[in-house]
């Protein structure tokens, strides 16, 4: 049975034939030829007539002239399209294909040019915008001079084709997870597809899910966490929500994205990851660490109420000696005490991290709000932050409270380690499809052991401790899983005393800068 | 409006009541009763009739919040200023406290020195609201 690349292949091979066939009775006409040849000519081109017919039927047909202007197509092309034939004809075929693949509209205007055929898949835009992939076949004609006069393209549309192929791709893919994943019509809950995991977990066959819809599975018990889940897919593109199974105790991660497949009605693909036990060890350590700091907190309140009164000397005075002692009492109570806060505050920075909603922010703005809010530190230590490239508008997809912590810790460290009355550079560059932030200070460097470990918590210079910098050796994990979280990454460059410069990667976010404004109705996200 | 004189402590860190009951009384010159449990504190409570309860969270058996409640269900003690002291800080266990209905939340450590100046200050905006 003929599929359509069958089809494709057999129409390009008969409009070659045709050429080819064509050009022969040509040359046959153009020399002297018997009656018995012309009668034979006559019936080559009879079948030949009711061949090009065919053609014309199932294939999308342009002719162009050399330099690619359409000087006719036929009706299936312009239903394929969607165009009129007013609007095509005189207009460039040029302007049909995508901008990312013009360069193949060039390609077969050079190649045709030379005499030869061209023939691979392309893709024409819709009048609707939107794309067809087509296997094109395309001849050079030549005049009776042998010169080359137009194009003749023929075109068979494999867009379903090539859908059918990915998806098979896909599912294929689907099959080796394990999460599971689920196809959906976010109208009524009815399910379309799911991975080999997902039709294990349930018990079912790929013939059981005709007629299932989401509410049959054990992955939802919370109808309105749902629905809710399928309006922000929606409208947002993909959304992530938890989901925990009333009944049954499970707790599921639930990604989903909204899936458009041509014309059909929007679709939600969500991938459900079981995370009760994640969800469970995560409660437990928030439970270790509330205990934790308040059995280390309660002996301290102790400590440092008894070692306060001594030396307000509310029991009454008191030796010199004795008061110095009781000081470093005091002083190392509070060591402590801050450590316990710096503890609690890299918790809570990670669980904030992983909670935290994001949106679109101006790096321009974060840096010069950073600078200024940074300042008086700095000013304290003798350095002065500065921008030294002025940022330009580049968005990311971020959070203002995360990118005040990582920018606030990363310069805060820089001023610490550089010598008074130097500049910290603060500033961030578009590369590519990324915005890259760097903080670069001019001060003694990272030394060498430890710079493997350096994002590492309760991490310390032998210089910091010997110089009694303070610090609790937390920020740069802070920083880090603040960096993760923004799907980021961050490394440095780092000599002895020349200085240490970080950079953090984060991916870029195209929005439409009118928009962003303030008071425009709605942010417009590109991508 | 009527000055804070009486104090009721109940921790169950005995090294905590010292240190408090120094605060307050030595410093503050305040009049303190303590008990180092809810139990303990709930048999004699109505008795002494405290002007001012402060109250710790985490303790053995009957925790803070429970203590707060039956404190509440006296007659004589249903709108006694009951304010908590605890060591855990976060923003969700303060929320949580004050949702309970306590007039504020003392965190530990504490500063000795300033902890009666501390109470009587609360005292008397809750006198005075």
């Amino acid at each position: 049975m003929f599929d359509l690349w069958n089809i494709s292949l057999a129409l390009n091979a008969l409009l070659v034939g045709i050429i080819i066939v064509l050009s022969g009775i040509a040359f046959a006409r153009k020399n002297k030829i018997t009656g018995l040849q012309e009668q034979k000519l006559r019936d080559k081109e009879l079948e030949l007539a009711f061949q090009k017919k065919a053609l014309f039927e199932h294939g999308l047909v342009s002719v162009t002239d050399t330099d690619g202007e359409i000087l006719e197509v036929n009706s299936k092309f312009l239903g394929a399209f969607g165009y009129s034939r007013d609007e095509l004809i005189g207009t460039s075929i040029h302007e049909l294909y995508p901008d990312e693949e013009k360069h193949i509209s060039d390609a077969i205007r050079a190649q045709t040019k030379t005499g030869r055929m061209w023939s691979g898949e392309t893709q024409l835009l819709r009048a609707d915008g939107s794309r067809a992939m087509t296997q094109n076949t395309v001849v050079p004609l030549m005049d009776d001079d042998k010169k080359h006069v137009k194009n003749l393209s023929l075109r068979i549309d494999i867009s379903r084709q090539k859908i059918k192929e990915n998806q098979k791709l896909v599912t294929a893919a689907f099959d080796k997870m394990t999460d599971a994943v689920v196809l959906y019509d976010p109208k009524n809950f009815k399910i379309f597809y799911m991975n080999a995991f997902a039709l294990a977990e349930q018990g079912w066959d790929a013939n059981e899910i005709e007629g299932k819809t989401l509410w049959d599975t054990r992955y939802v018990s919370d109808r309105d966490a749902m629905v809710e889940t399928c309006q922000n897919t929606a409208t947002q593109g993909k959304w992530t929500a938890r989901m925990e199974n009333a009944i049954s105790g499970e707790i599921y991660e639930a990604h989903s994205y909204r899936v458009v497949v041509t014309s059909d009605a929007p679709r939600i693909l969500t991938m459900f990851r079981e995370v009760t036990r994640n969800v469970e060890l995560e409660r437990e350590r928030n439970r270790l660490i509330s205990i934790i700091t308040h059995e280390l907190r309660t002996p301290l309140t102790s400590i440092k109420g008894a070692m306060g009164l001594l030396d307000s000397c509310a029991m009454g005075p008191m030796p010199s000696e004795a008061k110095n002692l009781v000081g470093i009492a005091l002083r190392n109570s509070d060591r402590m005490l801050d450590l316990i806060a710096q503890i609690l505050e890299a918790e809570k920075a990670e669980h904030e991290a992983r909670h935290e909603v994001l949106v679109p922010i101006n790096m321009a703005e974060a840096v010069a709000a950073a600078i200024a809010s940074n300042q008086g530190y700095g000013t304290e230590l003798g350095i002065t932050y500065r921008d030294p490239v002025g940022t330009e508008e580049v968005w990311i997809n971020g959070s203002e409270r995360m990118l005040e912590q990582i920018l606030a810790n990363l310069m805060s460290n820089a001023a610490k380690f550089s010598p008074e009355d130097s500049t910290v550079d603060v500033w961030a560059e578009r590369k590519g499809r990324r915005v890259v932030l760097f903080v670069r200070d001019h001060g003694m460097g990272v030394p060498k052991d430890l710079q493997p470990q350096l994002f590492s918590r309760f991490v310390k210079t032998d210089q910091q401790v010997r110089s009694n910098v303070h610090g609790s050796g937390l920020g740069l994990s802070i920083v880090k899983s603040q960096v993760d979280r923004l799907g980021g990454t961050i490394d440095f460059d780092t000599a002895e005393n020349v200085g240490t410069c970080f950079r953090i990667s984060l991916p870029l976010l195209e929005v439409d800068p009118e928009a962003m404004k303030p008071g425009a109705v709605g942010n417009r996200i590109g991508a | 409006m009527p000055d804070l004189k009486r104090v009721v402590h109940i921790d169950d860190e005995p090294d905590i009541r010292e240190i408090v009951r120094m605060s307050l009384a030595l410093v503050g010159g305040l009049e303190v009763e303590q008990y180092p449990s809810g139990e303990e504190a709930l048999s004699h409570i109505a008795d002494v009739n405290p002007d001012l309860v402060l109250l710790d969270v985490m303790m053995p058996n009957m925790d803070g919040e429970e203590t707060y409640q039956h404190i509440r269900e006296i007659d004589s003690l249903k709108d006694i200023p009951i304010v908590f002291m605890t060591a855990k800080a976060s923003n969700a266990d303060l929320a949580k406290l004050r949702d309970l209905g306590a007039i504020d939340v003392l965190i530990k450590p504490f500063d000795p020195m300033t902890l009666a100046d501390q109470v009587k200050a609360i005292y008397r905006d809750a006198k005075a609201a």
